[in-house]
């Protein structure tokens, strides 16, 4: 039913085992095969330990374990000092500073560098920015001198139309009494004006007027 | 199967956040980084910062990294010692892999510490992550305890047993 386990193995002091090819040894069943018929229904009675015992229990091997784990820590604390503090291991430590120490200069240098370029960096933005400024700063007074100049075109235009001022006003008026505007005039497609209420167009030959706008 | 969220979801792999050399030396304590999330001479910083930071971290579970944004004009990376020593190094204007590089020759193991302590490829270790559990495994050697039992003179308590104390 089940296989041979391979041959015995014996309890042996010396390193090499030894063989035995008589009697096969059962050392325990086969982990494939199915419980035994008497066995099947078997219900092992659990040991029944009373609550206050387990409770010393407990607390006899909890106190066992914490002081295990300690002694275990302390002492491997104590070997990890033990070799820091050998010759190997110092010589290691010194070795490492050194190179740290050399690794932290090589960091000072390259921090130099970029600190350099940077420097150069902001300097070239620093004239871009100062040209910036005065390029605006000059097309703004080119604007404002440009500005400037339109109004004083514009003021001296105003100033040139006659304006009735209050030393003119009689003389205004008597010219305007003297000189009355007749609206009545019609204006051709080509720029010919035509006076009159009364005037029709076939009556005047070649006296014709072009009259610009006149103001 | 459906793609992973968030942007170069390959951060978050173990093949790559095992697969880099920024383990930092034990002397170094916390890590950390300023930077601006605007402006051209921080993209270096801001790419480092963006691939391999998560690296640093997987790598270095137990050291605290921290980053600083728009506090500065300038980026840089400063790095805590144990004896109260402070590491600056300025990445203005510095690209990512020259980021990388530096961190890694001025704070970070060297290659031969990594491989001296790696237990995986010295068969001379024996434990949960090296290639052998036990020595007994090795042909050669004694065969397991658990198996053979041990000659009661090499047992410990059998030697140090004082019957006549007993």
């Amino acid at each position: 039913m089940f296989g041979s386990s391979g041959s015995r193995v014996l309890n042996v002091i010396n390193i090499s085992y030894l063989q035995s090819r008589s009697k096969r040894v059962w050392v325990r069943k086969p982990l494939g095969s199915p419980m035994a018929k008497s066995k099947i229904f078997r219900i092992t009675p659990k040991p029944v330990i009373p609550e206050d015992e387990k409770a010393e229990m407990k607390r006899l091997f909890d106190n066992y374990k914490n002081s295990m784990k300690s002694l275990r820590q302390y002492f491997f604390e104590q070997s990890l000092k033990q070799a820091e503090s050998g010759e190997v291991a110092q010589m290691k430590h010194r070795l490492e500073d050194q190179e740290h120490e050399r690794l932290m200069e090589e960091n000072l240098l390259e921090n130099e560098k970029t600190a350099m370029l940077r420097e150069e960096r902001l300097k070239i933005q620093a004239e871009k920015t100062q040209k910036n400024v005065l390029a605006s700063l000059i097309k703004k007074e080119r604007e404002a001198k440009q500005h400037e100049i339109q109004i004083e075109d514009f003021l001296t235009k105003q100033m040139s139309t006659p304006f009735i001022k209050p030393e003119n006003i009689e003389k205004a008026i008597e010219d305007a009494l003297a000189n009355p505007v007749n609206f009545n005039f019609a204006l051709d497609l080509d720029g010919y004006v035509y006076r009159g209420k009364e005037t029709s167009i076939d009556m005047i030959p070649e006296e014709k007027r072009e009259r610009l706008n006149s103001n | 199967m459906p793609f992973m969220k968030g942007p170069a979801p390959i951060r978050r792999t173990m093949e790559y956040l095992d697969r880099n050399k920024l383990v930092l030396k034990e002397r170094v304590k916390i890590f950390s980084i300023n930077y601006n999330t605007k402006g051209e001479n921080h993209e270096g910083a801001r790419q480092f910062v963006f691939w391999h930071l998560p690296q640093l971290q997987f790598k270095n579970p137990n050291i605290q990294i921290t980053t600083f944004k728009n506090l500065t004009p300038s980026p840089f990376i400063r790095c805590y010692l144990e004896n109260g020593e402070e590491v600056l190094m300025d990445v203005d204007f510095k690209s990512k892999d020259e980021i990388y590089e530096r961190v890694r020759r001025i704070i970070c193991k060297s290659e031969e510490t990594l491989k001296a302590e790696d237990k995986l490829d010295n068969p001379a270790n024996f434990g949960s992550k090296c290639q052998k559990h036990c020595i007994c495994e090795v042909p050669g050697q004694l065969p397991c305890p658990s198996l053979v039992p041990l000659p009661k003179s090499w047992r410990g308590k059998y030697k140090f047993q004082k019957p006549d104390e007993l």
